[in-house]
């Protein structure tokens, strides 16, 4: 059994979830957790109000992999 | 023969009265969107209550004040508690009606003054100066343009209420949030909407209301109000357009609180104009008029003045280029001889326009001034510190507008202990 965590865009999430299944993934969690690094700018207007948005929406995939249970079917 | 009630009339009043009063719900969307989520509640009670506090001063004493006959300056007790107001003729529609339209009027314009206090005024003292303020400074002032005061005789144009309603609440707005004072939050931190859509389902309630607030001001179902309506509808979309173009060329996005503002914008400024000027001068003033509220608003930003929804920009500069546009772009060939502009040879009409403005502006500021002082000697008007932080929907009001309801156990007896 293997423990894998990711941190991935929300908008990635169904394509990731599509290839878990797709890999007979087992069992999975996912959270809604906020970061910061590497994206680009987010800059947004609220009338004379002006502000640089450093956290962003990410999810936390967290996916146990039990391999013999893969393999039985 | 007795003046005779109009059956056409009375059913667009009817119509429009209840349009009017929708508009101050819708306010409080439009206001209640703008806000941080812990004080959405607040902020929509804030309208609401003036539904009920200023409804019942005017029922009491407002509507006489504003609508007797005791002189130029301000009206008499005649129509205290309703005495008089009967099932009789009152122009072409019923008395009753005529009264309860214009309390629809001084509901909405108390209201606005919310947006300059938002997030940190407690909700007692802000009743008590709504409720106050709509019989001292708002009854007077209807009075001198619509009640047969000074402004009215003046010549002043105001169909709608460029003047009472529009520059006399950001007068009162600008009062406001200088004695109250700025929140703790302001400046320091990014102080984001809660709710963007409830801003625009606000703004597009605003003008549907608007109809009844402009076309309704012709008090008959005649061209007047066709006028009106139709103007109603052209400068709103003249502002939007020209809003987003600013916004454009700004930040090279149209947002949408800048569309649901540019709406407001539109509709502010073609108030005082509904029915004196011609369709395609509507559009002229609505495309004027989104300038310098545009701007105004990204000035007052950068002031230490926490008007925090903007009613001074939106409200007090769209009012008084309204006003202005008004006596320049009036013309009898629409408005039944009612008066031409400067653009249509008489200068004169922008000095009345700009006297009236002015005289608004001076007995508002003082009015609210010498309301929000005395108020403040007797109370606080602000909430705690820490009651500001936590948010005013549960220091004021004892309830969250977005509970989740987790960890909640239930009292059965509403003890606290």
């Amino acid at each position: 059994m293997k423990l894998v965590v990711a941190i991935i865009r929300p908008e990635r999430l169904t394509n990731v979830l599509e290839s878990l299944f797709r890999a007979k993934v087992a069992g999975l969690t996912i959270s809604r957790v906020q970061g910061h690094g590497g994206e680009i700018e987010r800059v947004e207007t609220y009338r004379g109000t002006t502000v640089k948005m450093e956290l962003t929406d990410k999810v936390r995939d967290h996916r146990g992999r039990a391999h013999r249970r893969c393999r039985r079917r | 023969m007795p003046p005779s009630i109009s059956p056409a009339d009375t059913a667009w009043l009817l119509i429009s009265t209840a349009l009017v009063l929708m508009m101050t719900p819708a306010l409080g969307f439009f206001y209640g969107g703008m806000v941080r989520a812990k004080n959405a509640l607040n902020t929509l009670m804030m309208s609401f209550s003036a539904l009920g506090f200023v409804g019942l001063a005017w029922a009491f004493f407002g509507y006489s004040v504003a609508f007797g006959h005791a002189s130029r300056w301000c009206g008499g007790g005649e129509y205290f508690f309703l005495r008089g107001v009967g099932l009789e003729a009152q122009g072409t529609i019923p008395h009753v009606l005529f009264f309860a339209y214009q309390g629809t009027f001084a509901i909405i314009t108390a209201a606005l003054i919310s947006g300059a206090v938002v997030e940190r005024m407690r909700f007692g003292p802000y009743i008590a100066f709504i409720a106050l303020w709509s019989l001292v400074v708002y009854a007077p002032i209807a009075h001198w343009v619509w009640g047969g005061g000074w402004l009215g005789k003046l010549g002043a144009l105001d169909f709608a209420g460029g003047t009472v309603v529009h520059i006399n609440a950001a007068s009162a707005a600008f009062v406001c949030a200088m004695v109250v004072g700025a929140r703790k939050d302001y400046a320091r931190q990014a102080i984001l909407p809660q709710n963007v859509p409830f801003t625009l389902l606000g703004a597009g309630l605003l003008w549907l209301g608007w109809f009844g607030f402009n076309a309704g001001s012709a008090l008959g179902a005649n061209r007047s109000a066709a006028l009106a309506f139709v103007n109603t509808m052209l400068a709103p979309t003249a502002t939007l357009v020209v809003w987003t173009l600013l916004d454009l060329t700004r930040t090279k996005k149209a947002t949408a609180i800048g569309a649901a503002s540019g709406i407001v914008v539109g509709l502010v400024a073609i108030t005082p104009a509904a029915g004196f000027i011609s369709p395609l001068s509507s559009i002229v003033l609505g495309a004027i008029a989104a300038v310098p509220s545009y701007f105004a608003l990204l000035y007052r930003a950068r002031t230490r003045l926490d008007d925090s929804l903007d009613v001074i920009a939106a409200h007090g500069v769209g009012g008084i280029v309204g006003a202005l546009l008004t006596g320049v772009l009036a013309q009898k060939l629409w408005n039944g001889g009612a008066g031409n502009g400067a653009l249509y040879g008489d200068v004169r009409q922008l000095g009345v326009q700009a006297i009236a403005i002015i005289a608004t502006i001076i007995y508002s500021v003082a009015g609210t001034f010498v309301i929000v002082k005395l108020l403040s000697l007797v109370t606080n008007l602000r909430a705690e510190t820490r009651d500001e932080g936590m948010g005013l929907d549960f220091s004021q009001h004892g309830e969250e507008a977005y509970s989740r309801g987790e960890g909640a156990i239930l009292l059965l007896d509403g003890r606290t202990e």
